[in-house]
């Protein structure tokens, strides 16, 4: 008979992101709920502040689970036809009072009708890791595109902020490099929506991300591209 | 393309679902999130909120009330999970159609959570999640399902006709879930047996694009078809793709056994379980295929995890018990595999098909292994509970008996079981394939083929008779000669359903009668059994009720 061998750090680590994943979901719904309710008072851009970093957390405990199942299990895409409105509607419901207090006017430009095939789970966790980053740099204004372009759905999240960093632009988007752990920015964060986008495949085409800042309002422009 | 600008508000429609009147059940273990639930929902303006915590309370209060939303945690601690309570919810039907059943897991732990394909929760939703998010998902559903409403009620009824004329006429108007439609009509044409229609619809679809469901909808094709070097081809391909693809394997397994490859069916069902170990259907055909090769160590293990799994599951029945217990005589005691049917008798109290499985469980291994007094008394034991129990014992018991009998001795009676046994399901291949096995087993093939053809033989001609003389107008002749070969094979599908048919069209031509309505209606039953797909006994289901609502006879 085997005794029981004591748990391994990764499988430790992985039921604390669980533990802390559910703890930030009720901090993030009661900010919510709070926000929401107090629209007018002085204290918003603090508790925005708040809502932006708890967010923040949550994307980066999410990803951490990501990379987790990948070494361990390995990460298959769970691809079934959505509604990319109705996705971007989501996508934009969550921030929905991040946006109000921000005082950030958002336009979606995609046609009602379009369905593409993709993980939802894994692909909301991308768009809204980057929808976050441009609520992050935008002054005012947000523009989601959606298209189809060359047989491919190219999804655009823009902002009229200032920009991508030159670092972050000239990094290359293939996994383990220009993952720069000492600015603390969103080199993982890009790492991660790259892999994402890459297990999204069809026929010969693989998903990608592109950054660069020469988007519509002027600002950072994130293009997601599924087959 | 259209383009669509909207400010920030407008963006979030106006709610399309009127939450007020709407009744929401909630199950979690955990009772803050039970509180979180509650509020979330009535923020909704969900005024009618019950919360559970547990499968037992929950499939209690779904079996008092009437609920349209049901959110239901994977993990509910001891006892059932979530998608158990889902399957007992389903199979008991204790939900309308219209009732979302919405299941919250701790991640995307979707393959994992698949049990049955056929039970399936409307959506998940993975933690953690925002209150928006819940409530924009159960609108959608709630409006998509109001969508299918007519064409699954058309299901229910088995007018699978009507259901596919419906999915044609949504077609028509390409709606923004077309491929939605699609998907719903290839199902129908596999289950009406609409082969051709299947493979055309799956091909076109995938000439488009390589969607998961028309690949795994074309190698059903291939595999009712027969052909099934093709179908594991592409169910390989599949899983090769995506592997945890829990469906693929298990019809991997299913066409591997029809290659005649019982190692390979093996290993994918292995591979399965240790991916979804929580699935007991496939831990029983895990055991059962490991038994018909005499792989006693893999039967037990399966058959263990499916009793264990099965004490809080629907699928909690004796058979697995006495299969781990027949493993276990192989690799382990005599005493351990007896404790265990021990346990099963405590946990079927009062179930005499559960004492008798239990009784020939016993029988074959005191045979094996245990004094001849013991064996004998567990054999007398079956006969009479086998006795008591009569004519409702079903197939699988009836040829377990029939092998103990021979195991026995008592060659007669064996046979006799058998001969049984073959006129009532003269066309059930697997039954008769099992039947086949047994007489191998004992070395007695050439009596098994021989029993086997003579009963199809007897039943063929019976049925012949009756039907020429329908022909030839002589009703009454051909009911009385019905209702004979009845008595020797009141469940044999067949005559059942021809019975029905002659009777029905007696009571066309000479007018109703109480007792033949009685006795059609009877046979209908019987005909139709478990399944209920045939089109042509739901037609006969018509005119039968059509008869009951006409005037009697002059």
């Amino acid at each position: 008979m085997v005794s029981p061998s004591p748990p391994v750090f990764t499988t430790i680590l992985a039921t604390s992101i669980h533990d802390m994943k559910n703890s930030l979901s009720l901090v993030l719904n009661t900010l919510d709920d709070y926000l929401l309710e107090h629209a007018e008072q002085h204290s918003q851009e603090q508790l925005g502040y708040l809502q932006y970093e708890s967010r923040r957390i949550n994307n980066k405990l999410i990803q951490l689970l990501v990379f987790y199942k990948m070494e361990q299990t390995g990460l298959r895409p769970n691809i079934e036809e959505y509604s990319i409105y109705e996705q971007l509607e989501e996508l934009l419901l969550q921030e929905q009072s991040l946006l109000k207090v921000r005082k950030i006017e958002v336009e979606i430009t995609c046609d009602e009708d379009l369905m593409w095939y993709f993980d939802r789970d894994l692909i909301m966790g991308v768009l809204g890791n980057a929808l976050h980053n441009a609520i992050r740099h935008a002054n005012s204004r947000l523009l989601i595109s959606a298209s189809v372009r060359k047989r491919d759905l190219k999804i655009q999240i823009n902002d009229d902020g200032a920009g991508f960093p030159a670092s972050v632009l000239t990094s290359t988007t293939t996994p383990g490099h220009g993952v720069n752990f000492t600015d603390g920015n969103t080199g993982l964060g890009l790492y991660f929506c790259t892999l994402i986008a890459g297990l999204h495949k069809h026929r010969s085409r693989t998903g990608r991300i592109s950054l660069s800042n020469d988007g519509p309002l002027g600002g950072g422009c994130f293009s997601l591209v599924l087959p | 393309m259209g383009a669509i600008q909207q400010d920030m508000m407008k963006i979030f429609r106006k709610p399309q679902v009127d939450f007020n009147c709407k009744r929401f059940l909630i199950i979690d273990d955990i009772s803050d999130m039970r509180s979180m639930f509650r509020q979330m929902v009535e923020s909704y303006g969900v005024r009618e909120v019950d919360t559970v915590a547990n499968g037992r309370d929950a499939l209690e209060a779904m079996a008092r009330k009437q609920y349209d939303v049901v959110l239901c945690d994977y993990n509910l601690g001891d006892g059932q999970d979530g998608q158990q309570v889902l399957e007992e919810t389903r199979q008991r039907k204790l939900i309308r159609f219209s009732t979302v059943f919405m299941m919250i897991t701790a991640e995307n732990t979707l393959q994992m959570v698949i049990g049955a394909v056929e039970y399936q929760p409307d959506d998940y939703l993975s933690k953690p999640f925002n209150k928006h998010t819940m409530r924009q998902r159960l609108e959608r559903i709630i409006a998509r399902k109001s969508d299918f409403e007519q064409i699954e009620r058309a299901v229910r009824k088995n007018n699978l006709a009507e259901a596919l004329h419906l999915c044609d006429e949504r077609i028509k108007n390409k709606p923004r879930n077309i491929a939605e439609f699609w998907k719903l009509k290839g199902d129908l044409h596999l289950q009406t047996g609409e082969l051709e229609a299947a493979e055309a619809l799956y091909r076109k679809v995938l000439a488009e694009r390589s969607l998961p469901w028309a690949t795994m909808g074309l190698a059903k094709v291939f595999f009712l078809q027969g052909q099934y070097e093709q179908a594991r081809a592409i169910f390989q391909e599949i899983i090769a793709e995506n592997a945890n693809h829990m469906e693929a394997h298990d019809w991997l397994a299913k066409t591997l056994v029809k290659l005649h490859e019982p190692e390979a069916a093996q290993a994918v069902l292995e591979e399965a379980v240790r991916l979804s170990p929580k699935a007991i259907l496939r831990q029983m055909a895990l055991g059962d295929l490991a038994l018909k090769k005499k792989d006693f160590a893999t039967a037990e293990r399966s058959f263990k995890k499916a009793t264990a799994l099965g004490r809080h599951s629907v699928y909690k029945t004796p058979s697995n018990y006495a299969k781990q217990a027949r493993a276990m005589s192989h690799t382990r005691s005599k005493k351990d595999a007896l404790r265990v049917l021990k346990r099963m008798r405590q946990a079927f109290p009062g179930d005499q098909q559960a004492a008798l499985t239990a009784a020939l469980a016993e029988h074959e291994i005191q045979l094996a292994q245990g004094p001849k007094e013991d064996a004998e008394r567990a054999f007398e034991q079956a006969q009479s509970l086998f006795d008591q129990i009569g004519t409702q014992v079903d197939a699988d018991l009836t040829l377990e008996m029939s092998k103990a009998c021979i195991r026995s001795g008592d060659q007669a009676r064996g046979s006799a079981l058998i001969k049984n046994l073959v006129w009532n399901h003269h066309e059930d291949v697997e039954l008769l394939e099992q039947v086949q096995d047994a007489f191998s087993e004992v070395g007695m093939e050439e009596e098994g083929r021989r029993l086997i053809s003579e009963g199809r033989d007897k039943v063929v001609k019976l049925n012949n008779q009756g039907v020429r003389l329908v022909q030839e107008g002589q009703l009454a002749e051909a009911i009385r000669l019905f209702e004979v070969a009845l008595e020797d094979m009141p469940a044999n599908k067949t005559i059942n359903s021809n019975t029905a048919s002659v009777l029905i069209k007696y009571m066309e031509c000479h007018g109703r009668d109480d007792h033949y309505l009685c006795l059609a209606r009877k046979c209908l039953d019987v005909a139709r059994g478990d399944s209920s797909t045939d089109a042509s006994l739901v037609r006969l289901q018509e005119r039968l009720e059509k008869l009951i609502k006409s005037d009697a006879a002059a």
